[in-house]
């Protein structure tokens, strides 16, 4: 694909005066725009490794004031945040199995025609519903608890497998694959498992990779039902960040009450500190996507509308 | 595609049918149904303490054990937040693995479960969940009146009488002798459903903290009216370049007062002060000249508080960034010394006045704190709640065994306010093997003991100096020594008392109270007795952070000049340990020295305030901070009032005219 | 629209789906075809598939169907509390019905409205802003010639997406505090310093800004691989006709990524009522619910934050979902009927 695009620019071509000036403006301007997109994270990393007074003192912009590596050797003892870390990582690896897993093997049937599997409607409207309609908070927090889910990393990936919006992607895939070869294959007497996956998902890999892609990124993201089914030593990591962002905060309001508990204080974590461990937690994102990326083009093109 | 339309617009038709069959004709009815307290059932046996009538209180034990153990074991429900740890807590410990569980069960037989375990920003969203999805624990605490009182209206609740009856001498002491209103505030029609949470209602004092340094920067007085108070900023402002210079901030930062962004958070560092100054309370209720209690959020008096503020916003007095402010960020500027006022409760000095004046990068700061400044003439006073419950303990109407409540309660109390509750309950009961307060499921607090440790240590410390424990060149490098785990060991092989203060940063060992002063106090039996009159915590916490301050203080020596470790102790010190200090205004409060004006309403959230409280905070949060920013006129505070009115706070006031109504009839 | 009514009735049952297919086909073979109207022309009907066949497709479907009734479809049974008072004790099916009430009292709340009108206008900003920037940024960004800096640029933009709010929002709220990053560079330009974070002025422009600024790098990375995707004969063929750069784009690039763009927006229209509560509920504050407080916020406020008041949490989640069903339906069927774009 990307030799194609190559390919296809207008490259060769003798390139005039104003199209020399639109291409180093555009040029500039992009390089511009994707600093202006870097620039929080250069501003967290330099807090990260400033020292307290002076991010207090808000001196710290792009570059570290009072170099410290302080809060990472801090942060190297908390045992805690490396935990909610492999949580993360745990909740990622087995959210998208669970997810993509199902996802596919719904998609596979909703992709024939309403004469061909009999009851697609009736799944389709099923799953539109699904798509607006929420019994809220209290009633699925009844069916996690009573299925003895709570404090499981299940309640997390579970409830949210069954993602209808990605399934609509590979179903949509799925419809683009040359009849031809399903057919050929049914005529030698395959099942519809095996045309899965033997045929189908071997070249559905775009669209594959896009969905896990969509769905690790969301469960990496999640921080709220962490907050809900989870105990503080489960936490997944962006709860866990979360939720230490805002304990500072409450643990002030509880000196009011008890104002004995002056050791509290103690507990607060630094500007730096928080930020700190901010910085890591995006890390492993990073080297991630521009693989993911590579897929993610064919897969999101093939599985867009046909008209 | 027709008939997923159908399909949808069918269902949607349906539901809306159902919905208007049977729901018509349903009013909600905002008067206020009288509670009646009624009276407790009398103990069984005569109740006295043990100082009273040694005899009584053996046959009242007979009867009300305290600490009696179960023959089969009983599992109980609970509930518990999950803080962080404190340093001296071992690491790992949670609630689940904490000793408190292990002692509950060789003690009392009482097997703790926890079926909601959470983080403190989750706390109250979990349990509101846990209760609506019927899975409510068996005992959990809480600090939401509104929760209490749903609860106890939909009969959740189990009587906690009996469980009363056996809270130790202390415990139920503390309840007879300083809060028997909050009891009966938790009763109904002669049924008590929660054990409340003691508290001083004074401890929420607002005083205002002023840097002293400023003041004399700029050569004027704190202030003691609130036109003072806005000349002192200004003062502040006209000085900045010279308090830049004298400081050594920058004179683009100097803030002469800071707030918290939200006027209606009643919290450290908000505009709590600034309204009572003026007599307001945002939320608060107060007796009117008609003999009826008005909001104080629609009053003349938050009226003029805002335009106080509108004022000092104007001239830039008051903070021009405050709206963006949450406590942590005021915190953070009054330690980096910005800020030359703020608003606060008597435990700021330790929590930020103190980093302003430790700072590296501040020079020569220094506070000074005043009562709230008078507003037209009016009497300089704090306002404090008539009756402040802190939290509730409260236990669910299935649960088989309510009174364990009490045996936990008084397990808790015996090993956290006792000193010796190592030669009762072993190891077990140290924070660096596995016992940590915050995770016990029930919460009470000794709420009276803060006036007595005042005193206690003020004179324990003064003793120690007077009998010779007052070298500088002894504590100028501080109390602390690091001892690895092995030297621990052996001196307390050896018979050593070793006070580990916490663990210390590479894990091998603690921080603990240097034993060569140890061995200086126990080889003087006047020391010796002054310091064991204080109780360990106030060993650990005030001696080892203030005892060197106090020594360089009282040898005159200016904070300015003392040493790093010295300077540790400003806080403590300042705070409970100095006859001045700003805990001496709560003692004061409490003892009647000192006035204070009354928030007339207490206790649970009436029916009203659930269903409209949250729009009209929200309302007044919003208004106000217009017409202080000066978005908005003054004269908007009447659409602000009519707004209000319209928008329940009219029913609101009804219902809470109803409820004191209510309330003072059973008084007499 | 008025021939075919799916009873309620059928939603509820949903787990037996075998039962379900009976009185599916009967109705299927009335009206077909429906939903897989082939605009290239009838295929060829396929004989009646054996039951056997057919049961295996089912079976397919099982693990997700099972999923959805436990975990999405059983918990819809408590929306009836949003027309009850509700109360533990006597539960779903037994506490006080009363009707529209908990609906009419919000309506009755002016900060209900202006709740629904922040959720509108958010989410349509948010939604426009996108869509357009990112087409607009594909087209710039595939005109860069050096691949490296292309490439770069791509995986730069691409970045933010994959952080959450829970992190983003606490950086975000430093950056535009007025002490913040945005207003340091704001103050050496020499312009006044602006509240951002707290001013009813500002605050939706910040929420929709970062939130464009989140998610553009991927609506950029679908763009750009869309125009990937177009034939390259078609240019060459354009080339020949002297058609010049401005116009390959006009004429060939963007009809060539219209599709997506369309599924882009369908998608996009659904979550018409998204406002994105993760990212308000981390970034907001009281000051400015007047334009920042939006459905989902307030019935976390309400149904969760406040005690015991479960129902008027869920009449706000369910009045939220009907509107969206509502938006959501009426865009796919003017893509289907003026364009015959389906994607179900």
């Amino acid at each position: 694909m990307e030799n194609a695009t190559v390919k296809n620019r207008p490259m060769r071509m003798k390139i005039s005066g104003p199209r020399r000036a639109f291409l180093i403006l555009n040029t500039t301007f992009l390089i511009l725009f994707a600093l202006l997109c870097l620039a929080p994270f250069l501003n967290l990393l330099a807090t990260s490794l400033s020292s307290d007074e002076a991010v207090n003192a808000g001196k710290v912009g792009l570059i570290p004031v009072g170099f410290t590596a302080n809060a990472y050797k801090v942060l190297v003892t908390k045992i805690a945040f490396f935990r909610a870390f492999g949580m993360s990582v745990l909740r990622v690896v087995l959210g998208t199995a669970v997810s993509v897993g199902v996802i596919t093997l719904g998609a596979y049937p909703l992709s024939k025609g309403n004469d061909a599997f009999r009851g697609r409607m009736f799944y389709t409207v099923l799953f539109i519903i699904t798509m607006f309609f929420s019994g809220g908070l209290v009633p699925t927090y009844i069916v996690i608890t009573k299925l003895g889910l709570s404090d499981n990393i299940l309640a997390l990936i579970l409830p949210t497998a069954m993602n209808a919006w990605n399934m609509v992607l590979l179903i949509n895939f799925f419809r683009q694959i040359p009849k031809d070869l399903t057919e050929a294959a049914t005529l030698d007497g395959a099942g519809h498992y095996r045309i899965l996956f033997q045929i189908v998902l071997p070249v559905s890999l775009p669209a594959l990779a896009t969905v896990i892609l969509f769905t690790g990124v969301q469960h990496w993201n999640n921080w709220f039902d962490g907050l809900i089914y989870m105990s503080p030593d489960n936490f997944p990591l962006q709860t866990y960040i979360y939720n230490m962002i805002n304990e500072a905060n409450i643990l002030r309001q509880q000196l009011v009450t008890n104002p004995g508990d002056a050791a509290l204080l103690a507990q607060i974590p630094t500007k730096t500190l928080e930020s700190a461990q901010i910085f890591i937690a995006i890390l492993p994102v990073i080297p991630l996507y521009p693989f993911a990326q590579k897929f993610f083009i064919k897969g999101l093109v093939l599985g867009s509308v046909k008209e | 595609m027709k008939k997923f339309y159908s399909a949808m617009s069918s269902l949607m038709a349906l539901t809306l049918l159902c919905g208007a069959l049977a729901g018509c004709g349903y009013t909600e009815e905002y008067d206020y149904e009288a509670i009646d307290p009624g009276t407790l059932a009398a103990p069984r046996a005569e109740y006295a303490t043990p100082e009273e009538d040694a005899a009584k209180n053996a046959a009242y034990r007979a009867e009300y054990p305290t600490l009696d153990r179960y023959e089969e074991p009983v599992t109980i429900k609970v509930a518990a937040i999950q803080y962080e740890l404190e340093p001296d807590v071992k690491i790992g410990t949670t609630p689940y693995n904490q000793t408190f569980n292990k002692i509950a069960l060789e003690k009392l037989n009482i097997k703790l479960e926890y079926s909601v375990v959470t983080a403190s920003t989750m706390y109250d969203q979990k349990v509101n969940l846990a209760i609506g999805a019927n899975q409510m624990p068996d005992m959990f605490y809480t600090t939401q009146a509104q929760m209490f009182t749903m609860l106890r209206d939909q009969n959740m609740l189990a009587d906690l009488t009996e469980a009363y009856y056996k809270l130790n001498d202390n415990l139920l002491a503390n309840y007879n002798d300083y809060m028997p209103e909050a009891i009966k505030a938790c009763m109904k029609e002669g049924k008590l459903y929660a054990l409340p949470q003691q508290t001083n209602r004074f401890a929420t004092a607002q005083r205002l903290y002023i840097r002293k340094d400023w003041l004399e920067i700029a050569g004027v007085e704190a202030p003691t009216t609130i036109d003072e108070m806005i000349d002192v900023g200004q003062a502040f402002l006209d000085h900045k370049e010279e308090i830049a210079a004298a400081t050594g901030i920058s004179a683009a930062n100097v803030i002469p007062l800071s707030l918290h962004k939200d006027l209606t958070f009643s919290d450290s560092y908000g505009a709590k002060g600034m309204f009572n100054a003026h007599g307001a309370q945002l939320g608060g209720y107060f007796m009117g000249e008609d003999g009826k209690l008005y909001s104080s959020n629609t009053s003349p008096e938050a009226q003029a508080a805002v335009e106080t503020m509108r004022t000092m916003y104007e001239r830039g007095i008051l903070d021009r960034e405050f709206l963006s402010n949450t406590s942590a960020s005021v915190q953070s500027y009054v330690s980096a010394g910005f800020v030359g006022m703020v608003f606060g409760e008597w435990w700021l000095p330790k929590d930020s006045l103190e980093k302003a004046v430790t700072s590296n990068s501040v020079n020569g700061a220094d506070w000074v704190w005043v009562d709230l400044p008078s507003y037209n003439g009016q009497e300089r006073r704090p306002i404090v709640d008539r009756l402040l419950i802190s939290g509730y303990n409260l236990v669910s109407a299935n649960c088989k065994h309510p009174e364990a409540v009490a045996k936990l309660c008084n397990l808790f109390y015996d090993i956290y306010y006792s000193d010796d509750a190592q030669e009762r309950y072993g190891t077990d009961v140290l924070p660096s093997n596995g016992f940590y307060y915050q995770f016990v499921p029930m919460k009470i607090w000794d709420g009276m003991d803060s006036s007595v440790e005042y005193r206690r240590v003020q004179k324990a410390f003064n003793e120690l100096y007077d009998n010779g424990l007052n070298s500088r060149d002894m504590f100028k490098s501080g109390l602390y020594e690091d001892l690895t785990n092995a030297q621990i060991e052996s001196s307390e092989a050896a018979g050593e008392k070793i006070y580990r203060i916490a663990a210390n940063d590479s894990g091998n060992g603690y921080f603990c109270i240097r034993r060569d002063v140890i061995a200086q106090i126990n080889g003087n039996e006047k020391l010796k007795a002054a310091f064991n009159s204080m109780r360990n915590r106030e060993k650990l916490l005030h001696f080892a952070d203030g005892y060197p301050y106090f020594v360089a203080y009282k040898q005159k020596i200016a904070t300015k000049d003392m040493t790093k470790e010295e300077k540790k102790g400003w806080g403590i010190y300042h705070e409970m340990i100095d006859e001045n200090g700003s805990y001496a205004y709560v003692v004061a409060l409490s003892e009647g020295e000192k006035p204070a004006k009354y928030n007339e309403f207490y206790g649970t959230a009436l029916s009203a305030m659930t269903d409209y409280g949250e729009y009209i905070t929200t309302q007044t949060s919003t208004y106000f901070t217009k017409m202080i920013s000066g978005e908005s006129a003054m004269s908007s505070f009447n659409d602000f009032v009519k707004d209000v009115d319209r928008n329940g706070g009219e029913t609101i006031i009804g219902q809470v005219n109803a409820w004191y109504k209510a309330v003072h009839a059973f008084d007499e | 629209m008025e021939e075919i009514i799916i009873s309620p009735e059928t939603e509820e049952t949903a787990g037996n789906a075998e039962t379900e297919e009976v009185v599916e086909n009967a109705e299927t073979e009335e009206t077909a075809p429906l939903l897989e109207e082939r605009p290239e022309g009838q295929s060829p009907k396929r004989k009646k598939a054996n039951f056997k066949e057919q049961l295996v497709l089912h079976s397919m479907l099982l693990p997700g169907v099972v999923l959805v009734v436990i975990f999405m479809i059983v918990p819809m049974i408590g929306l009836v509390m949003a027309f009850e008072k509700y109360n533990v004790v006597q539960g779903f099916f037994g506490s006080p019905w009363v009707g529209f009430r908990h609906f009419s009292n919000l309506f009755n709340r002016p900060d209900f409205w202006q709740a629904t009108r922040n959720t509108f206008i958010i989410a349509f900003w948010k939604i426009v802003f996108t869509s357009t920037l990112s087409i607009l940024l594909a087209l710039l960004i595939n005109e860069i010639n050096l691949h490296l800096i292309k490439k770069t640029v791509q995986t730069v933009l691409f970045l933010p997406y994959f952080l959450s709010w829970a992190l983003l929002g606490n950086i975000m709220v430093d950056l535009f505090s007025y002490s913040g990053a945005i207003n340091y560079f704001l103050e050496m330009l020499g312009i006044d310093p602006v509240y951002f974070i707290t001013s009813n002025r500002w605050f939706r422009i910040i929420i929709v800004g970062t939130d464009v600024w989140k998610t553009i790098g991927y609506q950029i990375v679908v763009f750009l691989a869309a125009i990937t995707n177009i034939d390259p004969a078609l240019y060459e063929a354009a080339k020949i006709d002297g058609a010049n750069h401005t116009q390959l784009v006009l004429h060939i690039t963007l009809p060539g990524i219209m599709s997506m763009v369309v599924l882009m927006s369908i998608l996009n229209i659904g979550n018409i009522m998204n406002a994105g509560f993760d990212q308000i509920l981390v970034m907001y504050n009281p000051s400015v619910y007047e334009t920042g407080d939006i459905l989902d916020t307030m019935a976390y406020r309400i149904g969760l934050l406040q005690v015991g008041q479960y129902s008027v949490g869920t009449a706000i989640g369910f009045f939220k979902s009907v509107i969206s069903a509502a938006f959501f339906s009426v865009s796919y069927f003017i893509a289907y009927k003026t364009k015959g774009y389906k994607i179900f």
